[in-house]
């Protein structure tokens, strides 16, 4: 027997147990033991049913692109056949393809479905870090999912019976509220930009969705920020004719893309086939927890116009976006008083910037079921959403304190860099 | 009819439930791929094609003396080959470009299972394969030999030389090991 062979059956009773060994062997047995102790990574039950979930659902949409085929490489015959289907389909669309392609898109993501997502959030700004959003979204309003961007989690979020529960591996901190309410998007991040086109579609009375064609798929689009007087911000919906399933999101300010979400998986569940334990989210240990709650109606009782040094000497202290921004110079900074807490505005003409930490301020409400997106500018994850008063809202966390942009007049992607440039007064 | 091997009648039941096959082996295939592709992340991503591919075409698979497993693991090896192919034509490009504007790479950064993982990324896919199916998963040297169709002993000459291997990727990837 060779020493090498003598050396590899050692190793085997050295990894099988059967023996203490030494030498090479030995040493061999330990690396490689702490390599595979590197590679153990446990994935949870729920993970595993998303997974075949999603596979169910893709198996479904291969057969039918290949089905697809085969009928077309059936010959003339059939190839007349379908120009006479593409002509009824034809005939179809133009009068009343709404109606049809909203039903089927309903049958294909489900009324009471929970939605086991993946997504891919991009943007054209180069400030923008890819980042990937995965999650499940129970029709009801629950919602777990988890952020990553380079491999790493940015965010992990749980949205049960209304209470908010949002970590921040990177800070080791935690957001609690008590409420949808307690926070400005009103849960709003709960709804998933797929939950929400889901919710578009049930709520959309027959023949209201701008629907059109681009080759086989379907284009729907939706309002993301109609206030009158603001840049309009759509978000433009791809379902796949195959399936009827969304593929694609893409919101558009003034008709230019500015975002977009790919739809990697996507498949719907039926909530009895949820796994126990997928709603769930255990902060680890010595987690800084900041609790938000909703104390009613807020009320504003004084407004007052305070100094840059007044502003820096506050705790936690107001987030701004520097001198100048957008071309404008800092016009004004407010400290305001709340039933229950305070905020500080600094303007910058119609643009502002507000940084509150127990109660939110009534102009930065967002309305339930409104699509949000959130997307990483450098190591920082930017929520944006929509207002009550139907205005375009970027928010962050800080360990101590919320900060919101409010910025009407931005055009392009502009609004999608603030989250970079956000930063304490100091 | 002769009368099926215990393997063939677990074969049989295995590719009549493809689902309970899908949450028996998804977690390990997962783990497999990430030894290749190096995050858990792209790993799902290969997975998920593994399974449509097995969901498919399992139900026609026939039986060749080998479990479902070795068939799995032979659609990862060969997807994780594609994945790693694109990927480095694609850095390949990245390189020129990033060369003709005079740029260079800043080395990652050193964090300890990160370093290990990229170490057991370095070793041929013979060397993981094995090394993922006896030290990851557990399996004993007799099923490693009977999911990668060799035998016991060639199995054990692999995991020598993946152990070696590795202890050299190890040390390039900055660490001591004895």
């Amino acid at each position: 027997m060779s020493t090498d062979r003598r050396t590899a059956v050692e190793l085997a009773h050295i990894l099988n147990g059967e023996s203490a060994g030494d030498g090479e062997a030995l040493a061999l047995a330990r690396t490689l033991t702490r390599a595979a102790d590197a590679a153990r990574t446990p994935l949870s039950d729920a993970e595993i049913e998303r997974a075949l979930a999603t596979a169910r659902t893709r198996l479904t949409r291969d057969r039918w692109r290949r089905s697809r085929g085969q009928r077309l490489a059936a010959g003339l015959a059939l190839a007349a056949a379908a120009v006479i289907a593409a002509i009824l389909l034809a005939s179809r669309l133009t009068n009343g393809p709404v109606v049809d392609v909203q039903a089927r898109a309903i049958s294909a993501i489900g009324r009471h479905a929970v939605l086991a997502v993946t997504e891919r959030v991009s943007a054209r700004s180069a400030a923008v870090t890819p980042s990937r959003r995965t999650g499940w979204f129970a029709p009801g309003g629950d919602a777990r999912w988890t952020q990553t961007a380079d491999g790493r989690t940015i965010a992990e979020t749980l949205v049960l019976h209304g209470r908010v529960t949002r970590y921040d591996p990177r800070s080791h901190s935690a957001i609690v509220a008590t409420s949808c309410r307690a926070l400005a998007s009103a849960c709003a991040d709960a709804v998933d930009p797929v939950a929400a086109y889901r919710g578009a579609l049930l709520s959309s009375p027959p023949g209201e969705l701008s629907v059109s064609r681009r080759g086989a798929d379907y284009l729907l689009t939706l309002p993301v920020q109609d206030h009158p007087g603001a840049r309009r911000v759509t978000q433009v919906v791809t379902l796949e004719s195959a399936t009827f399933l969304p593929v694609r999101i893409v919101w558009q300010a003034d008709g230019r893309t500015v975002a977009a979400i790919r739809v990697e998986q996507i498949a719907a569940v039926a909530p009895r086939n949820v796994p126990p334990g997928t709603f769930t989210l255990d902060l680890p240990p010595s987690t800084h927890v900041r609790e938000v709650s909703s104390q009613g109606p807020v009320r504003l009782l004084s407004t007052r116009a305070i100094s840059v040094d007044q502003a820096r000497s506050l705790r936690p202290r107001p987030l701004w976006l520097g001198g100048r921004f957008a071309g404008r110079a800092l016009s004004r900074i407010e400290l305001l008083r709340y039933s229950g807490g305070r905020a500080v505005r600094v303007s910058y003409g119609p643009t502002s910037v507000w940084t509150y930490t127990r109660v939110v301020p009534p102009a930065l409400l967002g309305g339930r079921l409104i699509p949000i997106k959130s997307a990483v500018f450098g190591r920082r994850l930017v929520r944006f959403y929509r207002s009550r008063h139907g205005l375009l809202v970027a928010e962050v966390d800080t360990t101590r304190a919320t900060a919101a942009v409010v910025a009407p007049e931005l055009a392009g992607t502009a609004i999608f860099t603030v989250g970079e440039r956000l930063r304490p007064l100091r | 009819m002769p009368d099926p091997s215990v393997d063939e009648r677990a074969f049989r039941a295995e590719q009549s439930d493809v689902e309970a096959v899908f949450r028996a082996y998804y977690p390990e295939i997962v783990r497999y791929l990430a030894i290749r592709l190096g995050t858990v992340e792209e790993a799902q991503d290969v997975a998920s094609d593994v399974f449509v591919a097995a969901l498919g075409g399992l139900p026609r698979l026939r039986w060749r003396r080998r479990p479902v497993l070795a068939w799995l693991y032979r659609v990862a090896a060969n997807m994780a080959s594609d994945r790693l192919s694109a990927r480095e034509r694609r850095r390949t490009g990245e390189r020129r470009a990033a060369g003709e504007a005079g740029l260079t790479a800043e080395p990652p950064p050193v964090e300890d299972r990160d370093a290990i993982r990229r170490a057991l990324g370095r070793l041929s896919p013979d060397h993981q394969l094995v090394v993922h199916l006896r030290l990851v998963e557990g399996r004993s040297f007799a099923e490693v030999a009977r999911i990668t169709g060799r035998s016991i002993g060639a199995c054990q000459m692999t995991m020598l030389r993946a152990g070696r291997a590795l202890r050299t990727a190890l040390r390039q990837e900055g660490f001591g090991v004895d």
